[in-house]
């Protein structure tokens, strides 16, 4: 399997730094998406995963909270050119279940596990 | 509140499942068709052994390991982690949280025509509950 990063990715569903954790809920049900990337000042700033949600449900639940309260604030990046068992590989070291696509210092797409599993199904 | 509804108000009733002898690819397929992480691994008397995900998959994908060749016995996690279905939903997130999970399963224990004199009962899988299931219900609620 020959694939590279720019073959499986899609474009990252984005929210602003400041949206409310109501707001973000409601994106990632509507948008049937397991993360978002928050965008801070045109930049990003992180991304918000289940897991994220989670804690803030184990914290107690405020969905007052804004998206640069909740983010995790590491993003993981590959390069276009990376390929898909790179891919894995980083995946399984970071215990990550998306990476992103970036180009020029910009992010470009995102990389989901589930997309990985598409293609592995059809070997 | 996620504290007011309860895992079986929630959960996913039916599990699917696959079995030990099964190879990588074909997990992978079960997880694409039906959009899942993960999926329930039972023996032969239908009786939950383990879970094997989206993770082992890519694990072993990494490793250069041929995935039509891989048993699903060898790269399962044994000893699912489950959940009452009258917890509610606050505990199931806060287990996930902890466990670092993203699904629980629900389990119901049922005697067996013993096939060995070790095995009685069986653990059969009846729901599973999500980190999806839970993101779902808080957007409508608390």
């Amino acid at each position: 399997m020959k694939l590279k990063a720019k073959d499986l990715m899609k474009e990252p569903i984005k929210v602003h730094a400041e949206a409310t954790l109501a707001e973000i809920l409601e994106i990632m049900e509507k948008r049937h998406v397991s993360s978002v990337l928050v965008i801070d000042k045109g930049k990003p700033l992180g991304v918000i995963s289940e897991t994220d949600i989670l804690r803030e449900i184990a914290r107690g639940c405020d969905k007052t909270r804004i998206a640069k309260e909740v983010a995790t604030k590491s993003l993981i990046a590959v390069e276009e050119e990376t390929d898909i068992i790179e891919i894995c590989k980083i995946m399984d070291k970071w215990n990550i279940r998306r990476v992103f696509v970036e180009k020029n210092g910009e992010i470009v797409g995102i990389v989901k596990l589930s997309d990985i599993i598409k293609e592995i199904a059809k070997l | 509140m996620l504290k007011d509804v309860k895992v079986k108000d929630v959960m996913k009733v039916g599990v699917i499942t696959v079995s030990m002898e099964d190879n990588l690819v074909d997990v992978a397929k079960v997880l694409s068709k039906h959009r899942i992480n993960g999926v329930g691994v039972v023996d032969e008397n239908g009786s939950l052994e383990g879970v094997i995900s989206d993770r082992d998959i890519i694990r072993a994908f990494s490793k250069g390991i041929n995935l039509k060749k891989a048993k699903v016995k060898e790269f399962m996690a044994p000893i699912p982690i489950t959940i009452d279905k009258d917890k509610s939903l606050e505990d199931a997130a806060k287990l996930m949280y902890s466990e670092g999970l993203h699904r629980l399963f629900v389990v119901e224990q049922e005697e067996i025509k013993p096939k060995s004199l070790s095995a009685k009962y069986r653990f059969k899988p009846v729901g599973i509950i999500t980190s999806r299931d839970i993101v779902v219900e808080l957007s409508r609620s608390c």
